[in-house]
C-alpha cells in the first residue's frame, strides 16, 4: 500500500498545484515541493527499514496486488526489489532539485507546469515498480504525455519540433512494446490457460527461439529508443537541448533510466536465451554509442545539445554492461545509471542557470566565467570531471565495473568503449575551458549562484562524491536483485 | 422490439410537434423525452420485459450484443442532442422535422443492429441512409450543402443497388434470407456465394467508409452542417459497423479464413488513406473527417478477427469513439473558424472547451487513460488472439503513431499558439456537460469493465 501513496501523492499533488495556482503562484511551488519531500521521505522510510532485508534475502520487499481489469487478467500490481528502490531513491530526489530549478525560471501557467511535473515523475515511479505488463505499459505512457507538454510549452524557441519528435519516437516505440506484451500475452494463455499480464506469471512462459525472438525486439525496440541506443538516438538532442531546464534533468535524469530499466528488469529475465543470442550485437552497439556520442558531443557549440550527446556517450555503457551478462558488470550498471542521473542532472541544471543570466546556450559566446563566478565554476569543474570518470567520483566507479566486468567476455569491444573515455576527456575539457577559461567574453559579468542554486548544486555535487567515496550501500542493496 | 417501435412512433410525434409549438426548447425537450424513453425501454427490453409482442418470423433476433449497442447509440444521441441540439436551430427553420429524421435513423439503427435477415439489413440500413440524405443537404442556401447531399445520395444509392445484388445472388445460391440459411453448409464458396459475398463486402465497406469505397466521406463530413456531421460520424457510422460484423460473422464465419486476406487489405488501406490523409489537412474539421476513415480501419478489425475479444472490444469502441467524437464536435460547431489557426489560444480564452477537447483527442489518438485507448487495446489484442494477421497489427500500430501527429495539431494550437479573440457564446450547461462527456472518457479509460460486463449481465 506504501508504494500507491508514493504515486497518489504525487498525482495528487499535481491536481493541488493546479488547483493552487488560480490564486496564488507561490503556494502551488510549496505544495509541490511539499508533496515530492514526502515522497522522497516515504522512499527514504522505506529504504531505511529494508535495510538489512535488501542485503540478505532475494525476496521482494513490498507487494501489493489489487485486480483492475479481472477479464483481461490485468491486476494493478506494484512492488519493489533493490533495484526498484534504489531508482526511486533518484527519482524522488532527482524531483526535488526539478522542483527547486524551476522555482523562478516558469513564469507563466505555473499551476499547469507543476502539474505535468509531478505527473510524469508519478509516471517514473510508477513504470520502476509496476510487475503487470499492462500497468508497465499504462505508467510508460503516463510520463510521456506530462513530458510532452513541459516540453512544448516551457521549452526553448524549437520547442514545438522538438516534443514532436520526442513524442513520435516513444510512442512508436511504445506502441511496439505492447504489441510484443500483447503477443506474450496469448503465448502464455494458449501454454498455461490463464489470461494474465503478471509479471512472475510471466516469467513461466517458454518460447520458441523464433517467437521469443521477435517479442522480444519489440520490448528493446520501446527500451532502445528510450535509452537511446545510437540509431534511434535522434529526438534526444532535440529533446533535451529544448526542455526547461527541470525537463533536461528529468529527461536525461530519470527517463532514459526506464529504458534501462526495462532491459534489466524485462528483456533480461523475460527472455534470457534470445538476449543472450543478441548480446554481441547490443554490446556493439553500446560501444558504437560510447564512440559516437562522443565525437558528436565535442563538435557541438550549444552547450545543453553537447550535454545531451554526452548522455547518448554514458548510455552506451549502460547496454554494454547489460548484454555482458556478468554481474560486477551490470553492478557498474546500475551505478551508472545513478551518477550519470546525478551528474548530468547537475550539467543540465547548470546549463540552464548559465541561460537565465546569459540568454544563450552557445559556448562561443561563453568565456571566462570563471572570474564572475566561482562558486559555479567549481561545481562545473567538478562535475565536468565526473562526466569524463576521475576516481574518486562515483561514474568512475561505475565505468570502471562495467570496462572490468565486461572485457573477459569481450576484449575488442571494451576497447573501443576505453576509447570513449578518451574522447570524453576531449569534450569535458573542451566544454570547460569555453565556458569558464580564457578570456572574457560579454559587457557586464554575471551574478554567482544564488543560495537557492548552491542548494541544488551543492547536494548533487555531494552525492557524487559520496557515491564514489562508499558506493559499497548501493551495490549491496542491488546486489540480491543483480544475482539472480 | 420495444425500440424499435418507440422510435419509429416518435419520429411521428416530432413531425407534428411543430404544429402545436412553434418554440425550439419545447421541441428540443420533447425529443429529450422521446430518446429518454427510447433508453428506458431498450434498457427493460435487456432486463427481459418486452413491451410488444410481435412475431417477426425469424427476421429479427434481440441478443445483448444488438441491445447493448441501441443504449450505447441511444445515450450517445441523447448527449449529443443536449450539448448540440441547441445549434440545430441555426442550420434552418425545421427543427422539428430535423428531430423526427433522427428518430427515424434511430429506428433504421435498432432494426440494423438486431437483424437476422437479410431483408432486414436491406430496410435497417435503407431507414438509416435516406433521413441522411435530407440532414445533409439541410443547410439549402450553402451551396457545399446542397452538392454533399447529392453526392452522398448518388453514391449511397448506387452502393445500395451494389447490396440488393449481392443479396439476390445468396437468395439464388441458397433459397432463403435467414442468416442461418446463409450460413448452412458454407464450408466451400461456389461462385455464385462468393460473388454475393464480395457485393456486400463492397455495399457495407461503402456504408462504414472503408477503403477504396470512402471517397464520398471528406465531402460529405465537410460539406453537411457540422451539427449533423457529427451525428453521421458518429451514431450511424457505429451503426453501420455493428451490421457488418453481424452480417459476416453469423452469415459467413465458418468460411472466415477465405475472405479473412481481403477484410484484412481494406482494413490495412483504410488505416494507411485515412491517417495519411488526414495529416495534410488544413481545416479541423476535414480532418476529423479522414480521422473518422481512420477510426473505421480500427473498427475494421473485429471484422479481421472475428472472435469473441474483438466483439466486445467493436462495442467498446463504438462507445469510446462517439463520446469523443460527439465531444470534439460540439466544441467545434461553437467556433467559427475551422481551421486549424481558428483553434489558437483557445486555452487562454476558454479553459474547461480546451482541457475537454484534450482529452477527446487524446482519446481518439488512443492514450492510455482515456477510453480510446483501451478500444484499440481490445482492437489489437483481438487480432492479435487470431494470430494470422499480425503484419495488420503492426501496420495498425504504426498508423496509430501517425495518428497523433494531427490529433496533437489540434492541442498544440489551442495550447502553444497565441490567437487573435474568437467570439463565441458558451453557456454553464454546455461546459458541464462537457466536462461530463470527458469524465465518461476518462472512466471508461480505466473501467472498461464497467461497460462491458453489461454484455454477460445485467441488473
Amino acid at each position: 500500500m506504501i508504494l500507491v501513496w508514493m504515486i497518489g501523492i504525487l498525482l495528487a499533488g499535481g491536481f493541488l498545484c493546479w488547483l493552487l495556482a488560480r490564486w496564488n503562484t507561490q503556494l502551488s511551488k510549496w505544495a509541490a515541493l511539499l508533496s515530492l519531500a514526502a515522497g522522497l521521505l516515504i522512499v527514504g522510510s522505506v529504504a531505511w527499514q529494508y535495510g538489512d532485508t535488501v542485503r540478505s534475502q532475494a525476496t521482494w520487499l513490498i507487494d501489493y496486488r489489487i485486480n483492475w481489469i479481472p477479464a483481461f487478467g490485468i491486476s494493478f500490481h506494484v512492488a519493489i526489489d533493490g533495484l526498484s528502490l534504489v531508482l526511486l531513491l533518484l527519482t524522488f530526489f532527482l524531483g526535488l532539485l526539478a522542483v527547486l530549478c524551476s522555482w523562478n525560471e516558469i513564469r507563466e501557467r505555473t499551476g499547469f507546469y507543476f502539474f505535468n511535473l509531478l505527473w510524469t515523475l508519478a509516471g517514473i515511479s510508477g513504470v520502476f515498480m509496476a510487475m503487470d505488463l499492462f500497468l508497465f505499459y499504462f505508467f510508460w505512457e503516463v510520463m510521456l504525455v506530462p513530458m510532452y507538454f513541459l516540453i512544448a510549452i516551457w521549452g526553448d524557441s524549437n520547442r514545438r519540433y522538438a516534443a514532436y519528435k520526442f513524442f513520435i519516437f516513444t510512442q512508436a516505440g511504445g506502441l511496439l512494446m505492447l504489441l510484443a506484451i500483447l503477443a506474450l500475452y496469448f503465448v502464455n494463455a494458449t501454454q498455461s490457460g490463464v489470461y494474465t499480464f503478471d509479471y512472475f506469471d510471466l516469467l513461466n512462459v517458454s518460447l520458441a527461439p523464433e517467437t521469443a525472438r521477435w517479442i522480444m525486439a519489440g520490448f528493446l525496440i520501446a527500451f532502445a529508443v528510450k535509452l537511446p541506443v545510437v540509431p534511434f538516438h535522434n529526438w534526444l538532442p532535440d529533446a533535451h537541448s529544448e526542455a526547461p531546464t527541470a525537463g533536461s534533468l528529468i529527461l536525461a535524469g530519470l527517463l532514459l533510466k526506464t529504458g534501462a530499466y526495462g532491459i534489466i528488469r524485462f528483456v533480461l529475465t523475460l527472455f534470457p536465451q534470445a538476449a543472450a543470442d543478441i548480446a554481441w550485437w547490443a554490446m556493439l552497439f553500446g560501444a558504437v554509442g560510447i564512440v559516437y556520442g562522443a565525437m558528436l558531443a565535442y563538435a557541438q557549440t550549444d552547450l545543453k545539445r553537447l550535454i545531451a550527446y554526452t548522455s547518448v556517450s554514458h548510455m552506451g555503457f549502460v547496454l554494454l554492461g547489460v548484454f555482458a551478462f556478468r554481474e560486477i558488470a551490470l553492478q557498474g550498471v546500475i551505478m551508472q545509471l545513478l551518477t550519470h542521473g546525478i551528474g548530468t542532472g547537475a550539467l543540465f541544471a547548470m546549463a540552464g542557470m548559465l541561460k537565465e543570466r546569459l540568454h544563450t546556450r552557445d559556448i562561443e559566446k561563453m568565456g571566462g566565467l570563471w572570474s564572475a563566478m566561482p562558486a559555479m565554476g567549481g561545481m562545473a569543474l567538478l562535475f565536468t570531471m565526473a562526466s569524463l570518470g576521475l576516481p574518486m567520483l562515483g561514474s568512475f566507479i561505475a565505468e570502471f565495473l562495467i570496462l572490468l566486468g565486461t572485457f573477459p567476455v569481450q576484449p575488442a569491444l571494451t576497447s573501443i568503449a576505453t576509447l570513449g573515455l578518451i574522447f570524453a576527456a576531449l569534450y569535458s575539457l573542451r566544454m570547460m575551458q569555453k565556458v569558464f577559461l580564457g578570456p572574457v567574453k560579454g559587457a557586464s559579468p554575471p551574478k554567482d549562484l544564488t543560495p537557492r542554486e548552491l542548494i541544488i548544486m551543492a547536494t548533487l555535487g555531494i552525492s557524487m562524491v559520496l557515491l564514489g567515496l562508499f558506493p559499497q550501500p548501493i551495490l549491496d542493496m542491488v546486489k540480491m536483485t543483480v544475482h539472480q | 422490439m420495444n425500440a424499435i417501435v418507440i422510435s419509429a412512433i416518435w419520429g411521428v410525434v416530432m413531425m407534428f410537434s411543430g404544429i402545436f409549438s412553434k418554440n425550439n426548447a419545447v421541441i428540443r425537450g420533447t425529443a429529450l423525452t422521446g430518446l429518454a424513453l427510447l433508453i428506458v425501454v431498450n434498457v427493460m427490453e435487456m432486463g427481459g420485459t418486452s413491451l410488444f409482442k410481435v412475431n417477426v418470423h425469424g427476421m429479427l433476433y434481440f441478443d445483448s450484443f444488438s441491445l447493448l449497442f441501441n443504449t450505447i447509440a441511444f445515450g450517445s444521441t441523447f448527449l449529443y442532442t443536449l450539448l448540440s441540439g441547441r445549434d440545430m436551430d441555426r442550420v434552418g427553420r425545421s427543427t422539428p422535422d430535423y428531430f423526427a429524421l433522427i428518430f427515424f435513423i434511430l429506428c433504421g439503427v435498432a432494426i440494423s443492429s438486431s437483424f437476422n435477415s437479410l431483408l432486414m439489413l436491406f430496410l435497417g440500413i435503407e431507414i438509416m441512409s435516406i433521413p441522411l440524405y435530407i440532414l445533409t443537404g439541410t443547410d439549402k442556401r450553402n451551396l457545399k450543402s446542397n452538392e454533399a447531399a447529392l453526392k452522398y445520395f448518388l453514391m449511397g444509392s448506387f452502393s445500395t443497388g451494389i447490396m440488393l445484388m449481392g443479396i439476390t445472388l445468396l437468395y439464388g445460391a441458397k433459397g432463403s434470407f435467414n442468416l442461418e440459411a446463409i450460413a448452412l453448409g458454407t464450408g466451400e464458396l461456389t461462385p455464385m456465394v462468393s460473388a454475393g459475398l464480395l457485393l456486400l463486402l463492397v455495399a457495407m465497406g461503402f456504408k462504414v467508409s472503408a477503403a477504396p469505397f470512402h471517397f464520398w466521406t471528406p465531402d460529405v463530413y465537410d460539406g453537411a452542417p457540422t451539427v449533423f456531421t457529427s451525428f453521421m460520424a458518429t451514431v450511424i457510422k457505429s451503426a453501420g459497423f455493428i451490421a457488418f460484423l453481424r452480417l459476416f460473422d453469423d452469415a459467413f464465419g465458418e468460411m472466415h479464413a477465405q475472405w479473412q486476406l481481403v477484410v484484412a487489405v481494406v482494413t490495412a488501406a483504410t488505416l494507411i488513406i485515412g491517417n495519411i490523409t488526414a495529416v495534410f489537412q488544413q481545416s479541423v474539421k476535414r480532418m476529423l473527417a479522414y480521422s473518422s476513415i481512420a477510426q473505421a480501419g480500427f473498427m475494421l478489425f473485429a471484422l479481421v478477427a472475428l472472435n469473441e475479444l474483438s466483439r466486445q472490444g467493436l462495442i467498446f469502441y463504438t462507445a469510446a469513439y462517439s463520446v469523443a467524437t460527439i465531444g470534439i464536435f460540439a466544441v467545434l460547431i461553437k467556433m467559427k473558424d475551422y481551421t486549424f489557426e481558428g483553434f489558437n489560444g483557445l486555452a487562454k480564452r476558454q479553459p474547461v472547451l480546451a482541457a475537454t477537447a484534450a482529452i477527446f483527442l487524446l482519446s481518439l489518438a488512443g492514450i492510455p487513460g482515456t477510453a480510446g485507448f483501451m478500444a484499440k487495446f481490445y482492437m489489437l489484442a483481438g487480432a492479435v488472439a487470431n494470430g494470422h494477421v499480425l503484419w495488420l497489427v503492426i501496420v495498425g500500430i504504426l498508423c496509430a503513431a501517425i495518428s497523433i501527429y494531427y490529433y496533437f495539431r489540434v492541442i498544440q494550437a489551442m495550447y502553444f499558439k497565441e490567437g487573435d479573440a474568437q467570439e463565441m457564446e458558451v453557456s454553464g450547461t454546455f461546459k458541464a456537460l462537457l466536462v461530463l462527456l470527458a469524465a465518461i472518457v476518462v472512466v471508461l479509460g480505466i473501467f472498461p469493465q464497467c461497460l462491458l460486463d453489461k454484455l454477460y449481465y445485467f441488473f
